[in-house]
């Protein structure tokens, strides 16, 4: 019987760390997005976040910005201003103007345990998602910061670790899919990476 | 006074180079800079194939290569293929039957559209780059229609070459699809320039990685 209790206990847990974080998640999108509360997103920020690593030598792309203030430079950067010539659009009045998560690829990744998809994001635990693909598997031998971050989240938040997708698609927003790290940090979700890329 | 002889000097010069390229990435610069890099620079394989590409007529390749291409469609076919081609020949099998569009930098197009070769794939190309050791599957939300496989160069699944093929394609023998590489390296927004071979840090990688381009430097 023991057994049995614990097991639901620890069950019960991930369901409440899956509502906490899908939460949080929201939360933090819409103060991002919609709301551009941009002063108030610093708080969902993690101590241990990877936003202040330094460029390795080989890559020495000039981002004087980013030495000041990286996150605010990410915050701000979602909203870039309008080309030459170009009437500045509206902005999105709601989370699902602003993002939205597509119909997933892989089928078999929707359906695992403790993922969360909605309209607007995906939420993976770490373990759920394709081996390789979003977090090393091995202890990078190499000298990337983005690497060694990534694989030390894996190694310091084994249970602990989601990771979040969606594209960008609002008008007058940066157009880019987002991959986001989130841990637990004292017991609260916290952003500890985020990623823009072109996937 | 410390006395050395050439062998020794040899060796602490060869071990000073493995060193400051593991850390650094630096490797030598090319000799020439070429703005208008030529069609010699391609190998066998690689002017084969452009020499089937829309609107090319074999004998009239390297005029084409030089009047209708920009300078980033130039650097993105000779530094893209070379890679996919180094992993067909790595592997003994054949994955790319056609080039059909080289895009380069191309301002108005999304940054998902930019810097990136479209191409048909062999039937079985899709099962060999998932075979690949360290690759892994790569989702493409950007990309509706596609799945695909990434390097993870040095570790880092935002690295490396990125290869995409249509799910559904018209013809299962011949798989459209597109390949290319990422080089970001930090936590931050995209960019276009992030898959820019040509660019001038990212061709810095690009060398470490793959050697550098034969005439090439930005």
């Amino acid at each position: 019987m023991p057994i049995v209790a614990l097991a639901i206990w620890a069950s019960l847990q991930a369901l409440q760390a899956q509502a906490d974080i899908q939460t949080t998640v929201r939360a933090f999108l819409q103060a991002w997005y919609v709301d551009k509360k941009l002063d108030d997103l610093k708080s969902f920020v993690a101590k241990d976040n990877g936003f202040s690593l330094q460029q390795t030598p080989s890559s020495n792309r000039p981002s004087t910005s980013r030495a000041a203030d990286p996150l605010n430079t990410l915050f701000r950067g979602a909203f870039p201003p309008p080309k030459v010539g170009e009437r500045s659009a509206s902005p999105p009045k709601s989370l699902n103007e602003a993002i939205e998560y597509p119909p997933a690829k892989n089928p078999s990744a929707r359906a695992a345990p403790g993922v969360i998809v909605t309209n607007e994001f995906a939420i993976y635990p770490a373990e759920a998602l394709p081996k390789g693909s979003y977090l090393p598997i091995k202890k990078p031998a190499g000298n990337d910061p983005v690497a060694d971050f990534l694989y030390h989240l894996t190694q310091a938040y084994k249970g602990k670790l989601y990771v979040v997708l969606y594209t960008v698609k609002g008008a007058g927003m940066l157009q880019e899919t987002a991959v986001t790290y989130w841990i637990q940090e004292n017991g609260a979700w916290k952003l500890a990476a985020f990623m823009g890329t072109n996937w | 006074m410390i006395r050395m002889n050439s062998k020794t000097l040899a060796f602490l010069a060869l071990l000073l180079s493995a060193v400051s390229c593991s850390r650094i990435c630096h490797t030598p610069p090319a000799s020439p800079t070429s703005l208008n890099l030529p069609f010699s620079v391609l190998d066998t394989r690689q002017a084969g194939l452009f020499e089937r590409y829309p609107n090319v007529q074999p004998a009239d390749a390297a005029i084409f290569w030089a009047n209708s291409l920009d300078q980033s469609q130039r650097v993105e076919y000779a530094g893209g293929t070379r890679v996919v081609i180094k992993v067909e020949t790595d592997h003994k099998w054949q994955a790319v039957g056609a080039v059909t569009a080289i895009h380069g930098n191309e301002p108005d197009a999304s940054s998902a559209q930019q810097f990136n070769t479209q191409v048909v794939w062999s039937k079985d190309a899709a099962s060999h780059f998932r075979k690949l050791r360290h690759w892994s599957e790569h989702w493409a939300l950007l990309h509706p229609g596609q799945y695909g496989y990434q390097e993870n160069r040095d570790g880092n699944p935002f690295l490396g070459m990125v290869v995409l093929f249509n799910e559904s394609p018209k013809d299962p023998d011949n798989v459209d699809g597109q390949f290319h590489i990422g080089f970001r390296s930090l936590f931050g927004h995209y960019e276009a320039e992030n898959g820019d071979i040509g660019d001038k840090s990212n061709y810095q990688l690009y060398k470490c990685w793959y050697g550098p381009i034969p005439g090439f430097e930005p």
